[in-house]
């Protein structure tokens, strides 16, 4: 959390994140490299690149695409959402080498324009198998690098966070077109099944547990409740120490936080990117969000300064032990009266 | 996330999930099957020579000078044209006629371009094989004939 834009606001967790991540990809290509050499001991460098850096781009987009549906299944994976961003940014510049060495090798060198010999080099549109594959890894590259531009809290804040995710919500039209680029290209060459194995596997994890997840989220938005005026939710004993109960009203999702002897209500929502708060806690006296640590007071729902992010707030009231809200959320910032449990 | 982008995500993963399998399968089982060597073939037998019988000479008209060479291939005859220093005239045209002539004629064979002192390869056109006939380097920028070197019928004369 920062009140002034840096290029990364690093701490321990950041260091720590990015250390693993370049050893990561570090080891990932000088074990594709060494495994290379003794399969394909023929093969020229440039060729051995191109290969490893495609195949550790697609791997990590896999891992991104895997990271969100994970930590709405289970709060473990959290600290890999973390700095997520970092992952993404890695996976773009793997892409873009193997993009910038394919362009070289295949199309640079030739008597016609390098950028028209992408679409025309194969024009086997109308064929299955044939079909250019270049074209469709050309503008999952353009889509990553729009993410990868706007991926820093400058674009968060200015775009606005629906906006910014609705943008990034790209990322799977990417993956729609990088999974197309792999099969009617590099394995329409390869005759053994492993990569198709592979490759099938790893479509079936991602759009497995997004949809998994996808399908939980929605069995929680069926339990809205409805109502005028005050709207009974749930017990306060439902509500653990320090933490939130999570309830749909009015269309939205609300967290009923219970700390101190008080009981609080905010909108779900984080202002930085839509992280889900009520899965956070309450840590110093603030509701910190368990995404990337965002807090905000959970009586008026303002950050503590010098921070300026604000929630909307909800009315809340104790009735014989019963949590009853308004489903009218107050404007964002508005100080609230905490409901005292007796 | 707010749920009008939850939603969207479901909508896009329920698409995701109707799309891509197929096109997974669909790109796999239309694969065009790449022939495969299974038994490797004889030891290559040397090649023919590529060349046979070559005639060569310097010739020069006036200020232009070049070194000449025919070859014999398996597909025809061949000339060579290096002029010994620049041709400093624009756009040079070769040709080949069987008469000398200030200008190109209907008759005249146009065998190609000409630049500088690089050395330039031609066919020679079967008509022409075992004729005397001349090189015409005909100027384009100037509109004039710069030079007409000799090529004896000899040059293209299969030795005995």
């Amino acid at each position: 959390m920062s009140n002034h834009y840096q290029a990364v606001g690093w701490n321990r967790q950041k260091k720590w994140y990015d250390l693993i991540l370049a050893f990561g990809v570090v080891a990932y290509l000088a074990l594709f490299f060494v495994m290379h050499a003794v399969v394909f001991p023929n093969a020229t460098v440039e060729t051995v690149l191109i290969r490893g850096l495609g195949t550790g781009a697609f791997l990590l987009l896999h891992i991104i695409l895997c990271i969100g549906p994970l930590c709405r299944l289970n709060p473990k994976f959290l600290p890999l959402l973390y700095n997520r961003r970092h992952l993404g940014v890695t996976m773009f510049f793997l892409a873009t080498g193997h993009a910038f060495l394919a362009f070289l090798q295949f199309h640079m060198f030739g008597d016609i324009n390098p950028f028209v010999s992408i679409f025309v080099s194969n024009a086997e549109y109308a064929s299955i198998s044939q079909f250019p594959f270049q074209p469709l890894g050309l503008f999952a590259l353009i889509i990553l690098f729009l993410m990868a531009a706007t991926s820093h809290d400058f674009w968060l804040a200015n775009l606005s966070a629906p906006v910014w995710k609705g943008l990034h919500m790209l990322v799977y039209l990417a993956y729609a077109l990088l999974i197309g680029h792999v099969v009617l290209g590099v394995l329409q060459a390869e005759t053994s099944g492993i990569l198709a194995g592979i490759v099938g596997t790893g479509l079936v994890i991602v759009v497995g547990l997004h949809l998994v997840a996808a399908q939980k989220e929605a069995a929680l938005d069926k339990q809205a409740l409805h109502g005028s005026g005050f709207v009974e939710v749930c017990a306060v004993e439902d509500i653990p120490m320090n933490r939130a109960k999570i309830v749909v009203l009015a269309d939205e999702r609300i967290a009923v936080f219970r700390y101190e002897d008080k009981v609080s209500a905010v909108s779900n929502v984080c202002q930085h990117q839509n992280g889900p708060l009520g899965e956070g806690k309450v840590i110093d006296g603030c509701i910190t969000c368990p995404w990337h640590g965002y807090q905000y007071r959970p009586d008026d729902g303002t950050s503590p300064p010098p921070f300026t992010e604000k929630i909307p707030t909800f009315n809340v009231r104790i009735d014989q032990g019963r949590v009853l809200l308004d489903p009218k959320p107050n404007p964002p910032g508005t100080p609230t009266q905490p409901a005292l449990v007796v | 996330m707010i749920r009008s982008l939850r939603k969207r995500h479901q909508r896009i993963f329920w698409l995701v999930f109707l799309v891509l399998p197929p096109v997974f399968i669909v790109g796999l089982f239309n694969r065009e099957p790449i022939p495969t060597v299974q038994v490797f073939p004889e030891a290559l037998q040397p090649l023919p020579k590529a060349f046979s019988q070559t005639w060569e000479t310097i010739a020069e008209d006036g200020d232009f000078s070049a070194l000449l060479k025919t070859q014999q291939s398996s597909n025809g005859w061949k000339l060579q044209v290096k002029p010994l220093k620049e041709a400093a005239f624009p756009d040079v045209l070769v040709y080949l006629a069987i008469e000398k002539s200030p200008d190109i004629t209907p008759q005249s064979l146009l065998l190609g371009g000409m630049s500088g002192a690089q050395l330039r390869q031609f066919h020679i056109p079967q008509q022409m094989v075992e004729h005397d006939a001349y090189i015409l380097f005909y100027s384009l920028g100037i509109k004039k004939m710069v030079a007409s070197l000799r090529l004896p019928a000899v040059a293209t004369k299969p030795r005995r």
